[in-house]
């Protein structure tokens, strides 16, 4: 039976080049990073600190586009940088630090999720008309027509992605957003490639449904 | 006053005596040969979605809240049946998928099952040996279904 | 050559595809079956708007105050330390054991070990080690089927062993004529 092969590391550059990302690799994980949780680790409270100001903004970044509020994402940003210092002690350093953290935002993006569900807040209550929509790039920056539309096929994106598993949602934002590779979110999230595989592959088709009457007009 | 026992009779008796105490000795195996244990199954579909608990899942649902964090659980279907040891029993599940229970066991009370679930290839996805106590009851879970996963209690006895 | 649109694991491979998920021999063979396959086509360019859009998703970044305040507010977390001291099962995933291939449990205790946070977020297990009671079940020995990893599992308080299987990985030419 044949497997997949996956490109990760070329489309991976890929996609984050486009975005303008400085490319993260597991490995090698830069020196500094592996020797400022060394210094952490041993009660070296500043070291932790200029870890934060590393990776705050891309902890950020995860957790917004996860939970689409900005306060929550900021909310849950902060604390899981408080449980990365509180867990440091058990921290192995078999994975990245960013990957590392990449789950514990992710994990603690979901639980808020719930407590808003929970709260009688639909995630789409967030989408109700445009989402916030933080600055970023046009697709398209000279026709004021276009602009229209691709905020509008962002718009109808953020909603599908509002309504996708959190499962679901956070292979497709690691992967499409943060431009990990297959293996990279598995680690991220603890679970195997091939479900990342299956998950990446339920949420595309989902997204493909909510935006079918938005590719149909632009076809 | 003494009450003489009378000797048994001579060979034939004793070959009597031998072939019925082989038959006794024979029939536990006998009897659990044509045993058929009975199987119950529920399927249930969780998920993260509007939904809350199953009222039908009774005293399972305490049990599925502790162990996963689903907001939505749904009894699907409950099907139920007996199967003779070494023998299988089957039910369909959602996603043109299957469910195979053979018997391989019984003692004391506690059901030796094997367990396959099989996609709609044919092909299993997993295969598993288990025992329960009666009225017990395992998880298999993971295939998806619409929005989440199927959850199959089993229990047996 | 017949291509199921939308379902299945033909689905899979063209959403792969489309993605930029094949590669070498797999990609030019996908690229070659698409050339007789109009409405396979179709779908592949649907599939790309799809992660088109996806990657065209704005990045946002803290605003210079929020940046700034951001690590005193980790610290005002850290000193208040009202989190638990545990993190949830997920991070401890490392040290389970997960063998893809077989996972023989010769005990009510052996099986009882494996805990594992298999979605995200669903889970409430722990990692536990040492035994556990049986509780009238004990899992013998499971054994995947395919590619499918399975795992085994049981949440402290609960009583229910749980299998749980992950669908197996597609194979990518298994339906091409």
């Amino acid at each position: 039976m044949c497997k997949y092969r996956i490109d990760h590391d070329l489309e991976r550059l890929r996609i984050q080049r486009r975005r303008g990302i400085e490319p993260a690799r597991d490995h090698p994980e830069p020196e500094d990073d592996r020797a400022l949780v060394r210094r952490a680790q041993q009660g070296e409270r500043e070291a932790f600190a200029t870890l934060v100001r590393r990776h705050q903004d891309r902890a950020f970044n995860l957790a917004y586009q996860m939970v689409r509020h900005r306060e929550d994402a900021l909310d849950v940003a902060q604390e899981a940088f408080a449980r990365a210092y509180t867990s440091l002690p058990s921290f192995k350093g078999d994975a990245t630090f960013g990957t590392w953290l990449h789950r514990i935002v992710v994990n603690l993006a979901i639980d808020s999720l719930r407590r808003r569900r929970r709260g009688g807040e639909t995630p789409y209550d967030d989408w109700r008309g445009l989402p916030e929509e933080p600055d970023g790039e046009l697709t398209a920056p000279d026709d004021p027509g276009m602009a229209l539309e691709a905020k509008q096929t962002r718009a109808l994106l953020a909603r599908g992605i509002a309504e996708l598993p959190p499962a679901q949602r956070a292979a497709l934002i690691l992967r499409e957003v943060e431009g990990l590779s297959y293996e990279e979110i598995a680690r991220a999230v603890g679970c195997s490639p091939g479900t990342v595989m299956s998950r990446l592959f339920y949420g595309r088709r989902r997204l493909r449904q909510v935006l079918k009457a938005r590719l149909a007009d632009l076809r | 006053m003494t009450r003489s026992v009378r000797p048994l009779p001579g060979v034939l008796s004793r070959t009597s005596l031998l072939t019925v105490l082989l038959a006794v000795a024979a029939l536990p195996a006998v009897v659990s040969g044509q045993a058929a244990v009975p199987l119950k199954v529920q399927v249930i579909y969780a998920a993260n979605e509007p939904g809350g608990v199953d009222s039908r899942l009774g005293t399972l649902a305490a049990e599925l809240e502790k162990t996963f964090r689903y907001s939505k659980y749904e009894l699907l279907d409950s099907p139920q049946g007996s199967a003779p040891l070494n023998q299988s029993w089957r039910t369909s599940l959602p996603g043109d998928r299957s469910l195979e229970i053979t018997p391989t066991a019984i003692q004391d009370g506690e059901y030796t099952l094997s367990v396959r679930v099989q996609a709609s290839s044919g092909q299993a996805l997993v295969n598993t040996r288990i025992k329960l106590k009666a009225g017990r009851s395992v998880l298999v879970g993971g295939p998806t279904h619409q929005k989440g996963v199927l959850i199959i209690a089993i229990t047996a006895g | 050559m017949h291509w199921l649109h939308t379902t299945g694991r033909r689905g899979r491979r063209l959403a792969a595809y489309a993605a930029g998920d094949l590669s070498g021999p797999e990609r030019a063979r996908a690229e070659s079956a698409l050339a007789g396959c109009p409405g396979c086509r179709h779908e592949v360019e649907a599939y790309r708007l799809v992660a088109r859009a996806l990657r065209a998703t704005p990045r946002v970044s803290l605003t210079a105050a929020e940046a700034q305040a951001f690590w005193p507010e980790v610290e005002r977390r850290i000193a208040a330390g009202e989190r638990p001291r545990r993190l949830p099962a997920r991070p401890a995933l490392r040290e389970m054991l997960w063998d893809h291939r077989r996972l023989g449990l010769a005990s009510a205790a052996a099986a009882a070990v494996l805990v594992v946070g298999l979605t995200l977020g669903q889970m409430s297990g722990w990692l536990h080690r040492g035994s556990v009671p049986s509780n009238g079940v004990e899992v013998v020995s499971v054994e995947p089927g395919g590619d499918a990893p399975v795992m085994l599992f049981q949440a402290p308080g609960s009583s229910l062993k749980v299998i749980w299987i992950f669908e197996e990985r597609p194979s990518v030419w298994e339906v091409i004529r």
